[in-house]
């Protein structure tokens, strides 16, 4: 996008990486957000609840997140070229209700897969001052991570009050919830989604350092290791940095990835990702072990590992197990262009009989393929995807066809496929296949995919009372 | 457009310039009109009528338009970048209805401007079978032209009877009506919209012929000049081939533009039309008379006449009477590049004249001369003057600037910033026109632009407040 962007700085992308949120006020005037609310009164008065169409409804709300410092914000953590997804939804906690429990949210499309690295945002926006006893969104900082209400509960429970035009931008799989609403007032909350396109590559914020150790506050670290990989994901680089731990404390490292607490699972996971070669044995072996909860956090320490442990993830490709299959092709994916030479292997996978590993696959073929130089052949690539797009699951449709708009270009052959699934049953692919076909750029591209939006085009002044 | 396109033949269109219509019908399965008439069915029950919006809301609607044989049509009348415009209606014909009066539509955005040269057609789209007693659309063929009920009704009715499916495109100024429903069937008629955005350069159909006397039926020729006259506009030959009549016929001629009979006065039009420089100083003075009438036959007559007229429209420009001015400026729009050489009066008119009608016609022409001068030609004066008219008071001004600006393409790249504002104009058509400005320049600055408010603007129909995620 070439909207102005009022970037993060070093210390505000820290907050987040710990955080898991930040919280910012675009510079609209009242008036601006009184107008949306006036608006969102209307919506539930005449139609209920739209949901999604919320949008082109109130196109107003679109500013919100154009806004310098949102923008800028969300670049941050998602990249340049991040996305407005297409599920969005008025969140109306009414006068005296009882709030919610403490929950992370489903993914659209892509259900139940939890990744670190910042791929997916929320954004909580209220039209209104919301106070205290209004029943705010609350978060509990730091809980992206945690996959149990266990070790999320063991933080602070933070509620997000402000004035009207507050936006809190946060990593999805961070634990929040409505409070109750004791007070008098409705309570609008719109929470917009959004996915990053391209991995990073450079800092997308005012960087000044790259010393993590330099920016963080030592009292309190509880995941040095976890923090800094991250840090050093969103700067662009790869792989972890060497900790030179020793051959013998692998054996420890590797038990503790069973241990009862969450968090000694979740920093053994990543002081093992960051020896290399040495942990990657007994990383395979973990990997190929009976237990779910283990793989997963191998999966996690093998990413981190980077080029040294593609080979053993290839291999992994070809087990008979349908879980170890795909914990190997979510690892492979969420490592970027590390697992270049995985292409080929994970172009077989996206066709593989488990749509566990299908789906992977194809998220993988995407966030590797975008980075490739021009001169390897993804044709291949592109025609699975292309194939994908069929895939009697939804979710793998819509990965494939998020897949393709990563390709950008590249993906050109799957033009035609693309314009049929502007009408798949499930909306989410719809929005995808349009996104894939604007990243294409080409004229033919383009021409089906403003066909496509004209048609589509809500008029928000149109309504019964004004039909034209 | 890239759509595949089943074009037009010389026959069909010489019947739609005679006739102002042509019927056609895509081969969809009875199943696709049938889930649209369930989809409206839904939409008056739950919301009403929601007018231009009943596109977003049943998308597949579009299908109808895109189909080869609906996109073929109407690019022989239209040409080939025609667009469909933001306005369409869901005509719901009532069991037991009386049915309307014989009329013409207003234009949305552009309002009561007669043009004989079609830029701007409908089409009737049924998504039901329509018989005779189901109120079906009926049309006055050949009315098109006539601006008085008394000539329209000379003509014969014809209802536009037809199984799901049929669309009807007509010329915009085609007189017609909903009949009365005496059945006990619902009837819907969608009517949509669509715009010329291209002049005419060579034939948009299947063109085997140039010869119009051969083609057409002389027992027929109400019109002959007049129809002549399109036939060759339509194949990108601007000007009208001298006729060969003598001065003395041109003072009968002119005489006749104040006739009684709007027949005769149309006939008296296009044949001085086609006198050429001999007929213009009658016409000057037709175009300076104080009778309205008889200054917009001499403004048809002037815009065919062609380059040898426009040194007389620009003098005309100068005059203190704002109809005149009017008049001038139309017939200096209507003639496309022929008037070249007016751009820089009309370029002056488009934001300095107190008339808003002269600004509105100036600000139409601008973008009608301006597409088709060559690429050398310095147009950013106009694209200037236009940009400013994006802010005009009048909306039908802003709509015609940002419509120009469409037409000029690339060349309109530094009014981006201004179109992009004026995506929020409090006129929708003005805000849809923006829109279409944008992606007609093309450029990377207004093509992210634009596909930010599109998709911000993208409803989904499956999404309702029963699914709403």
């Amino acid at each position: 996008m070439s909207n102005h962007a009022l970037q993060l700085t070093d210390e505000e992308m820290r907050d987040f990486i710990i955080n898991g949120y930040v919280k910012i006020q675009p510079d609209l005037p009242p008036s601006f957000h009184e107008n949306v609310r006036q608006q969102l009164d209307t919506m539930f008065e005449e139609t209920g609840n739209l949901g999604n169409n919320v949008l082109p409804l109130i196109p107003e709300i679109q500013e919100v997140f154009d806004n310098p410092v949102v923008h800028g914000a969300m670049q941050g953590v998602l990249g340049e070229n991040y996305v407005m997804h297409s599920h969005r939804y008025c969140h109306f906690n009414q006068q005296g209700s009882e709030g919610q429990n403490f929950h992370k949210d489903t993914y659209e499309g892509d259900e139940q897969v939890r990744r670190h690295r910042c791929r997916w945002a929320m954004a909580f926006y209220y039209p209104h001052d919301v106070t205290e006893d209004m029943g705010p969104t609350a978060v509990l900082p730091g809980s992206q991570y945690y996959e149990t209400g266990e070790s999320a509960h063991q933080q602070p429970d933070l509620s997000l009050c402000g004035e009207a035009g507050t936006v809190t931008i946060v990593h999805y799989d961070l634990w929040h919830r409505a409070t109750p609403n004791q007070s008098d007032k409705k309570r609008y909350m719109l929470k917009f989604l959004f996915s990053r396109l391209d991995e990073p590559q450079t800092p997308s914020w005012k960087s000044e350092t790259t010393d993590w150790h330099a920016l963080s506050n030592g009292d309190g670290v509880e995941h040095p290791e976890l923090w800094e990989s991250l840090w050093d994901w969103y700067n662009g680089k790869q792989n972890g940095t060497a900790n030179g731990v020793s051959h013998t404390e692998v054996d420890t490292l590797i038990e503790t990835l069973n241990s009862d607490n969450e968090r000694d699972r979740l920093n053994a996971a990543y002081r093992l990702g960051r020896i290399g070669t040495a942990a990657v044995p007994t990383l395979k072996q973990a990997l190929f072990g009976t237990s779910d909860a283990i793989r997963n956090y191998a999966g996690y320490a093998l990413s981190l590992t980077g080029a040294p442990a593609v080979p053993t993830l290839i291999d992994a490709l070809q087990a008979t197990d349908n879980s170890v299959r795909a914990t190997a092709a979510y690892t492979l994916a969420d490592m970027g262009k590390t697992a270049q030479e995985a292409i080929p292997a994970l172009t077989r996978a996206a066709q593989d009989p488990s749509e566990w590993v299908r789906r992977h696959a194809a998220e993988g073929l995407g966030l590797i393929g975008q980075q490739v130089s021009e001169d390897i052949d993804l044709s291949e690539t592109v025609q699975v995807l292309t194939a994908g797009l069929h895939d009697d699951y939804y979710w793998i449709r819509d990965n494939a066809a998020r897949a393709l708009a990563k390709l950008g270009t590249r993906a050109e052959p799957a033009i035609p496929t693309l314009v049929t699934q502007l009408e798949d049953e499930n909306r989410y692919v719809r929005f995808h296949a349009a996104l894939a076909l604007k990243q294409i750029q080409t004229p033919k591209a383009q021409d089906a995919l403003f066909n496509h939006l004209f048609a589509s085009r809500w008029c928000a002044l149109t309504t019964r009372g004004t039909p034209y | 457009m890239s759509r595949h396109a089943l074009q037009l033949t010389d026959e069909e269109m010489r019947d739609f310039i005679i006739n102002g219509y042509v019927k056609v019908q895509p081969d969809l399965p009875p199943s696709f009109h049938e889930n649209i008439y369930e989809q409206l069915d839904v939409m008056f029950e739950q919301t009403g009528n929601l007018g231009n919006n009943v596109l977003p809301v049943i998308p597949e609607i579009q299908e109808v338009f895109d189909h080869p044989v609906v996109h073929g049509a109407m690019q022989g009348v239209l040409g080939e970048n025609y667009v469909m415009h933001p306005h369409r209606y869901c005509h719901f014909n009532q069991q037991g209805s009386e049915g309307q009066n014989f009329h013409k539509d207003s234009y949305a955005g552009d309002e009561q401007i007669r043009r004989h040269r079609c830029r701007w057609t409908m089409a009737f789209y049924y998504p039901q079978d329509v018989t005779e007693d189901m109120g079906p659309t009926a049309v006055l063929p050949g009315s098109q032209y006539y601006e008085t009920g008394e000539s329209a009704h000379e003509q014969p009715e014809l209802a536009l009877t037809g199984e799901a499916g049929t669309v009807t495109i007509v010329h915009y100024d085609l007189w017609h009506r909903a009949m009365p429903n005496r059945s006990d069937k619902k009837r819907y008629m969608l009517k949509f919209l669509f715009i010329r955005l291209d002049e005419p350069q060579s034939p948009l159909w299947e063109s085997s012929t140039d010869d119009w006397r051969a083609l057409s039926n002389k027992e027929e020729s109400e019109h002959p000049e007049l129809w002549e006259s399109m036939w060759h506009w339509y194949k990108g030959e601007e000007n009208g081939i001298a006729n060969g009549i003598s001065h003395a016929e041109v003072d009968t001629l002119t005489e006749t533009l104040d006739s009684d009979n709007e027949k005769d006065r149309l006939n008296a039009a296009y044949r001085l039309g086609r006198v050429g420089t001999a007929a213009v100083p009658a016409l000057k003075q037709m175009l300076h008379s104080t009778s309205a009438t008889i200054r917009e036959y001499a403004g048809y007559a002037l815009s065919l006449t062609g380059v040898s007229a426009v040194p007389t429209l620009i003098d005309a420009m100068q005059t203190s009477d704002d109809s005149v001015r009017a008049s001038a400026t139309f017939a200096l729009a209507d003639m496309g590049e022929a008037a070249q050489e007016a751009l820089p009066v009309l370029t002056h008119a488009a934001t300095q004249d107190s008339s808003e009608l002269v600004r509105r016609h100036a600000t139409e022409g601008l973008g009608l001369i301006g597409q088709k001068v060559p690429e050398d030609a310095d147009l950013s004066e106009v694209v200037h003057v236009l940009t400013t008219g994006l802010s005009d008071d009048h909306f039908s001004v802003r709509d015609n600037a940002a419509r120009a600006l469409a037409k000029l393409g690339t060349l309109a790249e530094p009014a981006i910033p201004a179109l992009v504002a004026q995506l929020e104009d409090e006129d929708r058509y003005v805000r849809f026109h923006s829109a279409l400005a944008l992606k007609e320049i093309k450029t990377p600055e207004a093509q992210e632009a634009l596909f930010n408010h599109l998709f911000a603007s993208r409803w989904c129909a499956l999404t309702t407040s029963e699914a709403p995620f």
